[in-house]
């Protein structure tokens, strides 16, 4: 379960009075999926930041009693200058995982063979992020964050992503947060509107975006 | 293959709630393992650069004040152990607190990732950064011992007991100093007299006992004296400085690493927006 207790957020300056979160109250279950629109890309960070807890909130609470996924795609944590097996051991270490078996699915998942002892940075933008939505994909969650569509060029590679992102469905859930209905619509289930620094909660997700559409 | 994952990857105890003490220890184990292998990656010479470094300035400082003042320290057998006993303690407390006041909120991208905390970062940091110090020290200490210079502690417990109390203080300076440096402008001009300056009213070059007492009155504020003190009463047989106060150095270690963990969570929020930006620039590097 995570929990926003009346979530606050202030703008960082001071003549700002109108504020990003006014006392927020949210549960998200174990199950099921929820997706939440925002108007502003803005807000789309900082709603994903407070529920990973990379950001804090001004007042109130996020309580999650879970592990929740970094937002899927983003390449977190990544050093340049270390190879991509190394990268990839540093993220098994920190979630406990058997290193070399999480190196090696995500290489056959993602046909890494030949580039897992080239450092990360020599690495192009797409392969980087397919490297990432592996990573995500091998550590078993129980909320997957994303926040924009799953792009792979490849149909196979992409293909075997998505496959292996419903096989996690089974067992965890999806928080989408987003301003692109398209990746809301991707997912479904709950809809949630985030207007005025408020959650307007609506039965699903089709109808937040009819809403969000509308205005 | 999507059917691979739960096989392969087995689910690991300590993800979510479970053992918490046991996965801090992991996590904080993976980062310093990650710093490591960046810092050799960066630099090939990095860790020799950081053995000479002290090597360099414990024997200009000895060659200089052995011309100036002859060949007999005011304590122990040779300058360059008199120098050394001085140089190390503070070199601990000087690296420690940079490398802390760096690493605060703001490190290279690993508080991306949920499950690492800015304390986790922090453990890495100052487990690493202590054990590097204390490599160099035995290191130039079996280095001196080698060139025939007798540099053996007289009481190790006691050295290790000054390092550690050293150290604290260098990690609470850091803490209290990254947050400081952002919060308040002035601060920074503060901070340079403090971390450079300190080297020449610490009493690594001079025995406080041998100066003039209106100004070892002043300078006896200083926590750092009491630091090089204590590892120096600690280290040189036969030498136990009056000046000492350990239990001075042990408040002003303890009130400064416990004022620096509370500022840097009160002003964790503007912190660690510092380290979204840089986080960003470290994506794409």
């Amino acid at each position: 379960m995570i929990i926003f207790d009346d979530v606050w957020k202030f703008p960082k300056s001071r003549r700002a009075k109108v504020p990003l979160l006014a006392g927020v109250n949210c549960v998200f279950e174990k199950t099921g999926n929820v997706a939440i629109l925002c108007q502003r890309e803005r807000d789309v960070t900082l709603l994903v930041n407070l529920l990973t807890g990379t950001e804090h909130p001004d007042r109130g609470r996020v309580i999650r009693r879970g592990a929740v996924s970094w937002p899927m795609g983003d390449l977190v944590s990544v050093k340049g200058s270390l190879t991509v097996r190394d990268n990839l051991r540093f993220v098994a270490r920190i979630y406990g995982l058997d290193a070399d078996a999480f190196v090696k699915y995500i290489s056959e998942l993602a046909d890494f063979g030949k580039d897992l002892n080239l450092p990360m940075s020599t690495l192009d933008r797409a392969k980087k992020q397919i490297a990432s939505y592996a990573a995500v994909l091998a550590v078993p969650f129980d909320w997957y964050v994303l926040s924009s569509k799953i792009k792979v060029q490849e149909k196979a590679v992409s293909d075997i992503i998505q496959a292996a992102f419903r096989s996690r469905l089974n067992h965890a859930s999806a928080i989408v947060i987003t301003d692109d209905v398209e990746t809301a619509l991707s997912v479904g289930g709950r809809g949630v509107l985030f207007r005025d620094g408020r959650f307007d909660h609506t039965e699903s997700v089709e109808h937040a975006a009819q809403l969000f559409l509308g205005g | 293959m999507a059917e691979g994952i739960g096989t392969t990857v087995v689910a690991p105890p300590g993800v979510g709630l479970g053992r918490p003490l046991a996965a801090r220890a992991r996590i904080v184990f993976a980062i310093v393992l990650r710093q490591m292998k960046i810092r050799s990656g960066e630099d090939r010479f990095g860790y020799l650069k950081e053995i000479l470094e002290p090597v360099v300035i414990i024997s200009m400082l000895s060659l200089m004040l052995t011309i100036r003042r002859g060949a007999a320290p005011p304590v122990g057998d040779s300058y360059p152990l008199f120098i050394a006993t001085g140089y190390l303690p503070f070199k601990a407390y000087s690296y420690l607190s940079s490398d802390v006041r760096r690493s605060a909120g703001r490190d290279s991208g690993i508080l991306g990732l949920p499950a690492v905390h800015a304390l986790d970062a922090l453990f890495a940091t100052v487990a690493l950064k202590a054990l590097t110090v204390l490599l160099i020290m035995i290191i130039v200490m079996l280095g001196m011992n080698l060139i025939g210079y007798r540099v053996i502690p007289g009481d190790p417990l006691d050295v290790l007991q000054a390092f550690f109390w050293v150290s604290l203080f260098g990690v609470g300076f850091g803490l209290v100093s990254s947050v400081m440096l952002e919060i308040v402008p002035m601060y920074k001009w503060v901070h340079k007299i403090l971390t450079f300056k300190l080297l020449f009213v610490s009493g690594v070059f001079f025995l406080p006992e041998l100066m003039p007492p209106e100004i070892r009155y002043y300078l006896a504020f200083n926590p750092l004296l009491h630091a090089i003190a204590w590892f120096r009463s600690a280290f040189i047989d036969g030498f136990d400085s009056w000046v000492l106060d350990r239990g001075y150095l042990v408040w002003w270690s303890i009130s400064l690493f416990a004022a620096g963990l509370l500022v840097t969570r009160v002003f964790r929020t503007r912190l660690s927006d510092e380290g979204a930006a840089h986080k960003e620039e470290d994506e794409f590097a």
